[in-house]
């Protein structure tokens, strides 16, 4: 334990006094006197229910929280009577911009609405009269494996930072304990889908362990949010889309399906966040970018990786025969991901055309 | 009831099921984007189809495509839709090989046309809604242009 109560509460008789006397039916009541901004909000369609977005008003509301937040430390929610004396929480992430989307809120409630579970709604059932070749299942269950160390990492990044975000930033946090149940339903379904499937899941690789710690590693909330949103989701969504174009298995259409869905939220949210911090702080593109680019390094080393690359031909050829006839379409997936990568990174304001996975994808090409 | 593609009438028809299975939709969650079907061949069509919450809310045939903010558009041959309605018709979902995200993932059936890649990336967090939505002409009669 670090940190001790600012007062011996166990050993102070006023404390048991006091309690005693509350206890005799003395209340202290006075709190309920508050001088805070009284709303009233209703769903603006009933359909949605009361969303984060119709509680957005006055001082509860998102628009009002300053870019240095200076006024409170504490667990309070925004909009809550903050006394003297409150302990400093120890938040350290205290500025809008380092973390704030303005889809943040809407994302949150849309992560909600299109929950999904997979332990029931995956048809298990076609997993156990699996129509396809032992290869296309063997390089499955190796995508399914890289899946699954993905998305745990896509989990641990929001919890790695969200204890460090001001709790005025509410909105966002909640978005992010969402991304880690969505990470958490991925990585759960991507790790049972092989294990069903009685092949067992297939082997973790150096080239992927190299790539997760780049993101995971990164130095601060904007860096790893690039790196995460941006590039890893991004991945994920490609290979998930893959799996659902490729596999004729209606388990694996319904993980592609719903899967690529609870990513592309995150990417959505990080494309944002790069344009708000941007916007209020331009001269952070510069780390952002020469960040990305590190990271992007550490993807080609993945992307190149014989397990990756061979896995990829075996489940695009659907058989080890076919697997090196396959190795252009797996080349044209890789410019359609880098094409895709390249446009939200340009969206996002963090572009560079002579990226290191841009230069990678077009020496392959050549 | 025959009912023509491409058409107005048709995507309604599919709005107007997508209304009525409303506890299909609602389990799949709100659904936020307006989205383009480009039909090509010889008389080539584009329709706006606009989904607020669980709802498609609006279907309009455009003249342009800058007749409308659209998220992203699905463009592909009429012989490509028709097929891809066969299949669905055959057991009320396509065959994994007609499913949007395998007629689009590579590009070169079905295109997705855009031009924000925030547009672009709404294809994939709707997509069970918008196949779940195309899936519902598996019993319709389709008289093809």
């Amino acid at each position: 334990m670090a940190y001790y109560a600012r007062d011996d509460f166990f050993n102070n008789p006023e404390v048991l006094e006091r309690s005693v006397d509350i206890f005799s039916g003395n209340l202290e009541i006075g709190w309920k006197d508050l001088d805070i901004e009284l709303v009233r909000c209703r769903p603006s369609d009933p359909r949605r229910g009361l969303t984060f977005e119709d509680t957005n008003v006055g001082s509860y509301g998102w628009d009002q929280i300053p870019e240095k937040i200076r006024h409170n430390y504490s667990m309070a929610p925004r909009g809550a009577f903050l006394p003297e004396g409150l302990p400093h929480l120890g938040y350290d992430i205290n500025r809008k911009s380092e973390v704030w989307a303005d889809n943040a809120p809407a994302l949150y409630e849309e992560s909600k609405a299109r929950r999904w579970n997979p332990t029931r709604e995956v048809p298990w059932d076609a997993v156990e009269q699996i129509a396809h070749g032992d290869e296309l299942e063997r390089g499955l269950a190796q995508l399914y494996t890289d899946l699954t160390c993905m998305a745990t990492a896509l989990g641990d990044i929001p919890s790695k930072w969200v204890w460090h975000i001001n709790q005025e930033l509410l909105e966002l946090k909640m978005f992010q304990c969402a991304q880690m149940f969505d990470a958490a339903r991925l990585a759960d379904v991507a790790r049972k889908r092989p294990i069903a499937g009685g092949t067992g899941l297939g082997r973790d690789h150096a080239p992927l362990g190299e790539l997760l710690k780049c993101v995971l590693d990164s130095g601060n909330f904007p860096c790893a949010s690039a790196s995460a949103h941006i590039l890893l989701a991004g991945l994920m969504q490609t290979l998930l889309r893959h799996i659902g174009a490729c596999s004729p298995n209606a388990a694996d259409q319904t993980i592609s399906r719903f899967g690529v869905q609870d990513v592309s939220r995150s990417i959505a949210y990080g494309v944002q966040h790069m344009q708000y911090l941007l916007n209020e702080r331009p001269d952070e593109a510069t780390s952002l970018t020469g960040h990305l680019d590190e990271v992007e390094n550490a993807l080609i080393g993945y992307l190149a990786s014989p397990i990756f690359f061979s896995a990829m031909a075996l489940v695009t050829a659907g058989s080890r025969e076919q697997a090196a006839d396959a190795v252009p379409q797996v080349a044209a997936l890789y410019r359609r991901f880098s094409n895709e990568h390249r446009e939200r990174r340009n969206s996002a304001g963090i572009g560079n055309d002579a990226s290191p996975l841009q230069a990678f994808v077009t020496e392959l090409e050549a | 009831m025959t009912i023509k593609f491409p058409s107005v009438d048709f995507f309604q028809e599919l709005a107007r099921r997508m209304e009525a299975d409303a506890a299909e939709f609602e389990k799949l969650g709100f659904c936020d984007t307006t989205l383009g079907i480009q039909v090509n061949g010889d008389a080539p069509h584009l329709y706006a189809l606009t989904f607020e919450v669980f709802d498609c809310t609006d279907v309009r045939e455009l003249s342009s495509p800058d007749d409308a903010e659209l998220d992203f558009t699905l463009a592909a041959p009429l012989s490509l839709w028709r097929e891809m309605f066969e299949s669905i018709k055959k057991t009320g979902h396509p065959e994994p090989a007609f499913t949007l995200n395998s007629l689009s993932h590579v590009g070169d059936q079905m295109a997705v046309v855009y031009d924000d890649p925030e547009g672009h990336d709404k294809f994939y967090r709707f997509m069970a809604t918008i196949q779940a939505f195309v899936d519902q002409a598996s019993d319709l009669d389709i008289e093809w242009a």
